[in-house]
C-alpha cells in the first residue's frame, strides 16, 4: 500500500470491558478453528482407536492446562487462575467424555466432530439457563472444547506473538490459557466478536490492566494484523485506521485517563465554582455517542463540542437526514445534559467514501474542509442542518460552525440554516423554536475580527489547538515542530483575551472546547480570562472542578494579569507553572521538572 | 442414603468457582454424589451438571450422598456451602 492509498477510517462498536485507551497495531489472533475436519469412521473396527485418540486429546489438555496453571502462579495474575481449574474440570467430566464418546461409537464418526456435537449439546443447555453468568459459562465449555480439537488435530499448542514491538490482540473470544501463551508483555489491548462484562477478555485484561473491547460482532473479519487501532475501552469504541487528528486526540486522553483518579470522582458532580462565587459551566467533547454516559459520570453539564465526522466517516455513503436525525436524538435524548453543541462537519471530501469525488490537496489543514466544504457542498450541509433543526423540537441543542475565518461564511450558513427552517415549515415539520448559533474562533482571521463576529452569532467556541498551530505556524503532524507548539505563548494569550473581551462587550456567550480547556495547569489562566463554559475530554472534568473550585476568580485575575505581562512563552509557562506548583502542590506535586 | 437440605449463602450462588469447589470436595469421596435444586437432580461429581443446575444466592439445595463414606461425603459438602466456598 502506498501512501496514496489513504486506508478508511471507521469505527466499530462493542463494549467497553477493561476502562483505557491503548493505540497501536493490530495483531489478528487465530484459534485455528476453521481448519479442523469433519468425517464418518470407514470401518466399525476404527471405532475404539478413535476413542482413544479423544482420550488421549483429553489428557494432552489437562497437561497443558496444568502447565499453564503452574506458570500462572509463578506470575502476578491471580484471578484466571480458577477459571483454568473450571476448565480441567470439564475435560475431566465424565458427562462431557462419556457423550463424546458415545458420538463416536454411536454415530461413527471422527473425534473432531463427536466433540464438535458434545459442544453444541451443551450450548443449547446453557442457552436455556436464566442467569446470565452461568449461561456466558458455555465460553468456558467451548475454550475446553477447542483445546481438545487443538490437540486432536495435532495443531502445535504455543502461541506465541513472534512479532516485534507492541500490539492489540484481536481474537473472536479470548480463554486465560490463550493469554497464558501469548508474550503478554508485548499486548497492550484486546479487541474480540464476541464476549461481554463477564467474558474471559474482560476478566484477564482487568487482571493485567489492559484496555479492551468485546463484543464488537466481526472484527477479525474486518482488521487484518498490521492494521492501526485505537481501542478505547471506556466507551467501548475501537477505530480502525484513524487519521493523525484522532490520534492525537487519543493520546490527549490516553494521558486524561492515566491522570485520573478515583479520588477526584467525588468532584465530579460538583459545581465549577470559585470561592469567590465565579461560576464556569463544564462540558464535555464527545466523538460518539457511546461517550456520553461516561461523560455524564465524570460530571459534564452540557455537551459542549459534538463532533459529527463520524456521521460521515464510518459508512460507504452519505449519511441522510433520518441518519442524522436518529443520531442526534440520542444525544438530547441523554439525561441531565443541559444543552449539547453539535458541530458540523469539520473535515474535507477526502474523509468521505472514496466513491464521493474529491480532490487530493497537498495541505489539507488549510483545505477546502469544514464550513468551506460545507458551503461547497450545500445539500450535504443542509441535510445535516435539516436533521439539527428537527433534533431542536425534541432537547435543547446550539449549533457550531467549525474553521470561521470571514463574516461572509457566517452569513452564507445562516442563510442556509434560515432556507432549511423555511423548508421544513412549510413541510410542516416539527422543528426548534429557536436556534443557537456558534462561530468556532481557531483562524486567526476571526480572531482579528471578533468583535464583528460577535455580531452574527449568539456564542464563540474557541478551538485552541487549531488556533494555536495556524497563529503559530506549525504543523501539529510535523515531530519536529512540537517544540513551537505553546498554549502558553503571549501571542495565543492575547488573542484568546481578545475573543474574550469582544463577546463580552457584545454579550454572548464564549466557550472554549480545545485541549487546553481540560489541562489542569491552564485552569486559573483560563479563569482569569473570564470563559465561562469550558468544554473538555470529560476524564478531565472532575480533576478540573476540584482546582476550580478551590481558586478564586481574584487571584486568577491576578496571575493572568502577570502572565501577560511576559514577552516569551517560556518566562510565560515557568510562572505558571510555579505558581500552580504552589498553590495545589498536591494536584502537580509529579509535575516538577 | 444420606440427604440434607442446604441453603446457598455465598453472593454469586453456584458460580464457576463455587461449582469447581464443590467438585473438587465431592471427588474424593466414592460415594455418587446427586444435587436437586428445583425438581432437577444431578450428578455432584461433573461440573457441568453442576453449573448448568444454576443455583442462585438464597436457593435450597438438596444434596444426596449414597455409598460406603456417604456420611462424610454430606458433612465435607455441608461444611463447604456453610462456609460459602471461601468467598465473600
Amino acid at each position: 500500500m502506498t501512501a496514496e492509498q489513504q486506508k478508511k477510517t471507521y469505527a466499530l462498536k462493542g463494549i467497553g470491558v477493561s476502562p483505557g485507551v491503548v493505540i497501536g497495531k493490530a495483531y489478528l489472533f487465530d484459534p485455528l478453528d476453521s481448519q479442523i475436519s469433519f468425517y464418518r469412521l470407514k470401518k466399525a473396527s476404527s471405532i475404539p482407536k478413535e476413542i482413544q485418540r479423544f482420550k488421549q486429546a483429553l489428557y494432552e489438555s489437562e497437561k497443558q492446562l496444568l502447565e499453564v496453571q503452574e506458570n500462572l502462579k509463578k506470575s502476578r495474575i491471580t484471578e484466571p487462575l480458577y477459571i483454568i481449574d473450571v476448565h480441567i474440570l470439564i475435560l475431566k467430566d465424565k458427562k462431557f467424555s462419556n457423550r463424546t464418546i458415545k458420538y463416536i461409537s454411536r454415530l461413527g464418526i471422527n473425534a473432531e466432530w463427536a466433540v464438535r456435537l458434545t459442544l453444541d449439546h451443551y450450548k443449547q443447555i446453557f442457552e436455556g439457563v436464566g442467569d446470565a453468568y452461568i449461561r456466558d459459562r458455555i465460553s468456558d465449555v467451548q475454550y475446553a472444547g477447542q483445546r481438545i480439537l487443538r490437540n486432536l488435530t495435532g495443531e502445535k499448542r504455543e502461541i506465541v506473538l513472534e512479532i516485534g514491538g507492541e500490539v492489540i490482540v484481536i481474537a473472536p473470544d479470548l480463554s486465560p490459557a490463550d493469554t497464558a501463551q501469548m508474550k503478554m508483555d508485548k499486548v497492550i489491548g484486546f479487541a474480540t466478536d464476541i464476549g461481554g462484562r463477564t467474558s474471559h477478555t474482560a476478566i484477564v485484561s482487568r487482571a493485567m490492566e489492559l484496555p479492551a473491547v468485546a463484543g464488537l460482532g466481526n472484527i477479525t473479519h474486518l482488521v487484518k494484523t498490521g492494521d492501526e487501532l485505537i481501542v478505547d475501552g471506556i466507551s467501548g469504541m475501537v477505530i480502525v485506521n484513524p487519521y493523525p487528528d484522532m490520534i492525537k486526540r487519543y493520546e490527549e486522553k490516553k494521558l486524561h485517563y492515566a491522570a485520573a483518579d478515583d479520588g477526584y470522582m467525588k468532584y465530579a458532580k460538583l459545581p465549577a465554582v470559585t470561592t469567590d462565587n465565579h461560576l464556569v459551566q463544564i462540558g464535555g467533547n464527545i466523538e460518539f455517542i457511546e461517550e456520553i454516559p461516561s461523560a455524564i459520570t465524570h460530571g459534564a453539564e452540557h455537551i459542549g463540542l459534538y463532533r459529527t465526522e463520524f456521521m460521515y466517516i464510518s459508512r460507504h455513503d452519505l449519511p441522510s437526514e433520518e441518519d442524522h436525525f436518529n443520531n442526534y436524538l440520542q444525544v438530547v435524548s441523554a439525561k441531565d445534559l443541559l444543552w449539547s453543541t453539535i458541530r458540523t462537519f469539520d473535515l474535507g471530501g477526502d474523509k468521505l467514501a472514496p466513491d464521493q469525488k474529491h480532490v487530493k490537496e497537498l495541505n489539507p489543514q488549510m483545505g477546502l474542509r469544514a464550513i468551506r466544504f460545507c458551503l461547497k457542498e450545500i445539500e450535504l450541509f443542509k441535510t445535516q442542518l435539516r436533521a439539527i433543526w428537527r433534533v431542536g423540537a425534541v432537547g435543547k441543542v446550539k449549533i457550531l460552525f467549525p474553521m470561521i475565518s470571514g463574516i461572509e461564511e457566517i452569513r452564507e450558513a445562516k442563510k442556509l440554516l434560515e432556507e432549511t427552517r423555511q423548508e421544513l415549515l412549510a413541510q410542516g415539520v416539527k422543528i426548534a423554536a429557536k436556534m443557537e448559533i456558534g462561530a468556532m474562533i481557531e483562524v486567526p482571521a476571526a480572531v482579528e475580527i471578533a468583535d464583528q463576529l460577535a455580531q452574527e452569532v449568539d456564542f464563540f467556541s474557541i478551538g485552541t489547538n487549531d488556533l494555536t498551530q495556524y497563529a503559530l505556524a506549525i504543523d501539529r503532524a510535523n515531530e519536529r515542530l512540537t517544540y513551537l507548539y505553546e498554549p502558553l505563548h503571549p501571542a495565543i494569550l492575547r488573542m484568546i483575551k481578545k475573543v474574550v473581551d469582544a463577546a463580552h462587550r457584545a454579550n454572548i456567550r464564549v466557550a472554549m472546547c480545545g485541549e487546553m480547556a481540560g489541562d489542569p495547569l491552564y485552569a486559573l489562566i483560563l479563569l482569569g480570562l473570564q470563559l465561562r463554559e469550558l468544554s473538555m475530554n470529560h476524564l478531565a472534568i472532575p480533576r478540573i472542578k476540584r482546582i476550580i473550585r478551590e481558586a478564586t476568580l481574584k487571584e486568577s485575575k491576578l496571575l493572568l494579569e502577570k502572565a501577560l505581562t511576559f514577552s516569551t512563552a517560556t518566562e510565560v509557562r515557568g510562572y505558571v507553572q510555579n505558581y500552580m506548583i504552589e498553590r495545589f502542590p498536591e494536584e502537580f506535586q509529579n509535575e516538577e521538572d | 442414603m444420606e440427604i440434607k437440605k442446604l441453603k446457598l449463602k455465598n453472593k454469586l450462588g453456584m458460580h464457576a468457582r463455587a461449582a469447581a469447589a464443590f467438585f473438587k470436595v465431592a471427588e474424593k469421596f466414592k460415594a455418587e454424589i446427586y444435587l436437586e435444586y428445583q425438581g432437577e437432580t444431578v450428578s455432584g461429581k461433573s461440573i457441568l451438571s453442576i453449573l448448568t443446575l444454576a443455583c442462585p444466592y438464597g436457593g435450597e439445595l438438596t444434596v444426596k450422598a449414597d455409598g460406603v463414606d456417604a456420611g462424610g461425603a454430606i458433612k465435607a459438602l455441608e461444611n463447604l456451602i456453610e462456609n460459602k466456598f471461601g468467598e465473600d
